[in-house]
């Protein structure tokens, strides 16, 4: 994986005619080192980057804390500390232009992440580098991490098939007649990540089991957030279970309904819905095809059958250095599926007590059409939860 | 709360903008009262709070996290942006410009957090809105963040106290299994996490355990077996309500040996060295210089370049810094997590890592649940009752 990512960011800025790029985001920043650091997005007030400039190796930039960590985990091997100053960029940007003024020439370009990038440190690069030219470069970015490597998607395979099997895994546990609250459900599907090597540390790797009539939401129980109230699912009831994991900084993104008992007929129809539009996306996803167009034919399809999908949000998202990344199954993302793309599947819809289900379901796409992974078992019908005695 | 809700808009409507419109996710819960979803781990997916001088304050969100807001007694206005109007940052932006327009601010100065908005979310929105005159807010957040009001101190000192009962708690499932039934160290953190959640916190971030040779550096992945005989670290940060504590634990699996022992003391030394400097009117890089030089005295290792701490609040990191270059003067009502980094005896970085609020007397330690005065001994025999 190494190796080909490697390849292709060189080629990248080659290609896209950047003398250097400087990356401060933190998915960027994984993405370019291959390090996986849980942190340094909930640290907003301290600064990282990596530094590549063309055909040469990278420098990251980073606070003396964690330097250690990063050189553990990365396959960048030279980095540069600074003297944090308080509610300035300063120091950061300093170690930034010292690394510009003695590799790149005068002049030169140096992309920039101005996506993710805080205003008060790129005015700061801006004043210091006077004599280059910064120019964005996200689109660079963007193109690297939205096809996938073979190393990747390997990778993505074996992390959205332990996260399936994780929620199947406690799925099994729960029986209608001893069922235990949703707090502990939760905490179930966590373990049974954390058994199967899914790494379950960061503030957003999460699991979440929420019965009815908490199923109104998409966060009940607001702020403690993933933690659930003490609600038993009851027989005939649905329960949503939904875990966010990551191996090696590469997330999945998975959420599946549990029926308590065999479902009735309103929540097999209810179901057949989920079903009904993941069958729908499917004959969409292909290469060609974008990805507007896959939101415009799921969107249609409810429309036509009365379906109450929720359409405020995107249907789905890539997954990779971050869970939540291009392309979008929205109508605003023109983006061309292309192979070596993944896409999370994920329509949320209202059954007639309001409750939210979902499914979220993950594509790679191939030369053919698309590749369904991850599924521990065939989903075209719930999970369905024993009665036992 | 209200005294913190007062105090904001008393700020704001004695600012120099006629709105402050916060970004960053440390702000906008600051600002708003109310948490959001792990927003920081999506940066092409935007949440703000726009408070202006006069009419109603608004949150503009997604639309699934918008009942989390509405849940956690948000009482201003609450606009939900539709995602597929615009690309990644885009519907938010067109949210914003209808927003500002309709309530009469686009020809006015907006006070932004420029610390926290991006490069091009700023050029988006100047583009949109360009006869708003955009002002940085920084500095007003940061005075009104530092201190902090009674109710933002009773909850860090609630997180304080969840914290350490959910580290507590980890060890003493791990008591009696070091040899016999074993941990796997991603267990052991888990439940580290679990427990805080179990004593009524309501998330945690930051989440690391080193034992023994993977304890000499900040952060390693959860990997491998508990084992006897090691010195580990266990790091947490989790909040309450949106208020964060930061405290970081030693342990020891079996008996210390006495080099663990007294690298542990070591370590409180210089942390009673600090206290002594941690009150009012003292500046933060002298109480840092102060321990620089009684570990050099007492010839202590210390590992200084990270500095001896820092403030927490809405964030687990955030200002005044104790260190070199932080010159801010200590005043009742900052809260600081005091964290000396020392050697153990195989170069494992030590740290006793409490919370406390500076009082007109001095401080007050937070994060008082246990003394922690020295090292947790794991140790006992597995049965069963």
């Amino acid at each position: 994986m190494k190796e080909e990512i490697i390849e292709r960011i060189n080629a990248g800025i080659t290609e896209a005619g950047y003398d250097a790029i400087l990356v401060f985001g933190y998915d960027n920043v994984q993405y370019l080192s291959g390090a996986y650091l849980h942190f340094p997005q909930s640290f907003p007030d301290r600064y990282m980057a990596v530094f590549w400039p063309k055909e040469e190796m990278a420098t990251c930039v980073i606070p003396h804390e964690w330097e250690s960590s990063f050189l553990n985990l990365s396959w960048i091997n030279k980095t540069r500390t600074y003297n944090e100053k308080p509610g300035s960029p300063s120091g950061i940007v300093e170690a930034a232009v010292y690394l510009a003024k003695n590799t790149v020439r005068k002049t030169g370009r140096i992309g920039i992440d101005v996506n993710r990038t805080p205003l008060n440190v790129y005015n700061r690069l801006k004043g210091a580098l006077e004599d280059f030219e910064l120019a964005p470069c996200d689109d660079l970015l963007r193109e690297l991490r939205l096809k996938k490597t073979q190393g990747e998607l390997e990778l993505l395979e074996k992390v959205v098939s332990k996260n399936d099997q994780a929620i199947a895994g406690h799925a099994h546990h729960i029986l209608v007649q001893q069922a235990n609250g949703e707090m502990n459900i939760t905490e179930g599907i966590r373990t049974h990540a954390i058994e199967r090597e899914l790494d379950e540390v960061g503030h957003h790797a999460i699991a979440q089991a929420v019965g009815e009539t908490n199923m109104k939401s998409w966060w009940p129980r607001a702020p403690m957030f993933g933690i659930g109230f003490d609600k038993k699912p009851l027989r005939g009831e649905w329960l949503r279970m939904e875990l966010v994991s990551t191996v090696n900084g590469y997330w999945s993104n998975g959420a599946r309904m549990l029926s308590m008992d065999e479902p009735t007929d309103e929540m097999k129809a209810d179901y057949q819905n989920l079903v009904t539009l993941r069958e729908t996306a499917r004959d969409a996803l292909k290469p060609g095809v974008k990805a507007s167009d896959v939101y415009k034919a799921v969107k249609a399809t409810a429309d036509e059958k009365g379906i109450a999908l929720q359409i405020k949000v995107t249907l789905g998202t890539g997954i990779g250095a971050s869970n939540y990344e291009p392309p979008y199954i929205s109508e605003a993302d023109e983006t061309v599926l292309e192979p070596g793309m993944i896409i999370v599947f994920s329509p949320v819809i209202k059954d007639s007590n309001d409750n939210l289900l979902m499914a979220k379901d993950t594509f790679v796409i191939t030369e053919e059409g698309h590749k369904l992974i991850g599924w521990w078992k065939d989903w075209r019908e719930p999970f369905i939860a024993n009665y036992t005695f | 709360m209200d005294q913190l809700k007062q105090k904001i808009e008393t700020a704001v409507s004695e600012s120099q903008y006629d709105a402050v419109l916060a970004l960053g996710v440390d702000n906008y819960n600051y600002l708003s009262g109310t948490v959001l979803p792990f927003a920081e781990h999506y940066p092409s997916r935007k949440a703000a709070v726009l408070m202006p001088k006069e009419g109603s304050q608004v949150v503009i969100v997604p639309q699934d996290w918008s009942q989390a807001v509405i849940d956690q007694g948000w009482t201003g206005e609450v606009l939900i942006y539709d995602e597929n109007q615009g690309y990644e940052t885009g519907a938010f932006v067109k949210a914003m410009e209808e927003l500002i327009v309709s309530m009469g601010l686009n020809k006015n100065t907006i006070g932004i957090d420029a610390a926290r908005v991006t490069k091009g979310l700023m050029d988006s929105l100047s583009g949109k809105l360009p006869r708003v005159l955009w002002e940085p807010a920084d500095p007003m957040i940061r005075d009104l963040r530092i201190i902090k009001t009674e109710g933002e101190i009773e909850f860090i000192e609630r997180a304080c106290k969840q914290s350490d009962r959910g580290i507590v708690y980890a060890l003493m499932h791990l008591e009696g299994t070091v040899d016999h039934q074993r941990y796997t160290i991603a267990e052991f953190t888990e439940r580290m996490r679990v427990h805080a959640n179990e004593n009524g916190g309501s998330g945690v971030s930051l989440l690391n355990c080193g034992f023994g040779s993977d304890g000499q550096i900040y952060y390693t992945p959860q990997r491998g077996w508990v084992k006897n005989g090691d010195i580990f670290r266990m790091d947490m940060s989790s909040h309450y309500m949106g208020y964060w504590t930061n405290v970081g634990r030693m342990g020891v699996t079996g008996s210390p040996s006495p080099e663990q022992e007294n690298a542990y003391k070591e370590n409180l030394q210089l942390r009673d060295t600090a206290l002594e400097m941690l009150k009012p009117g003292v500046a933060c890089n002298e109480v840092y210089a102060h321990v620089a030089r009684a570990a050099e005295r007492q010839a202590i290792g210390f590992w200084k370049e990270p500095g001896i701490g820092h403030g927490v609040g809405a964030s687990h990191h955030e200002a005044p810094y104790l260190n070199l270059n932080c010159s801010t003067e200590i005043k009742p009502g900052m809260v600081l997590a005091l964290d000396i980094y020392t050697y153990g005896p195989r170069q494992e970085l030590i740290h006793n890592k409490d919370i406390y609020a500076i009082t007109e007397e001095g401080n007050r330690k937070l994060s008082w649940y246990m003394a922690w005065d020295k090292l947790y001994h794991v140790y006992g025999m597995r049965t069963t009752h």
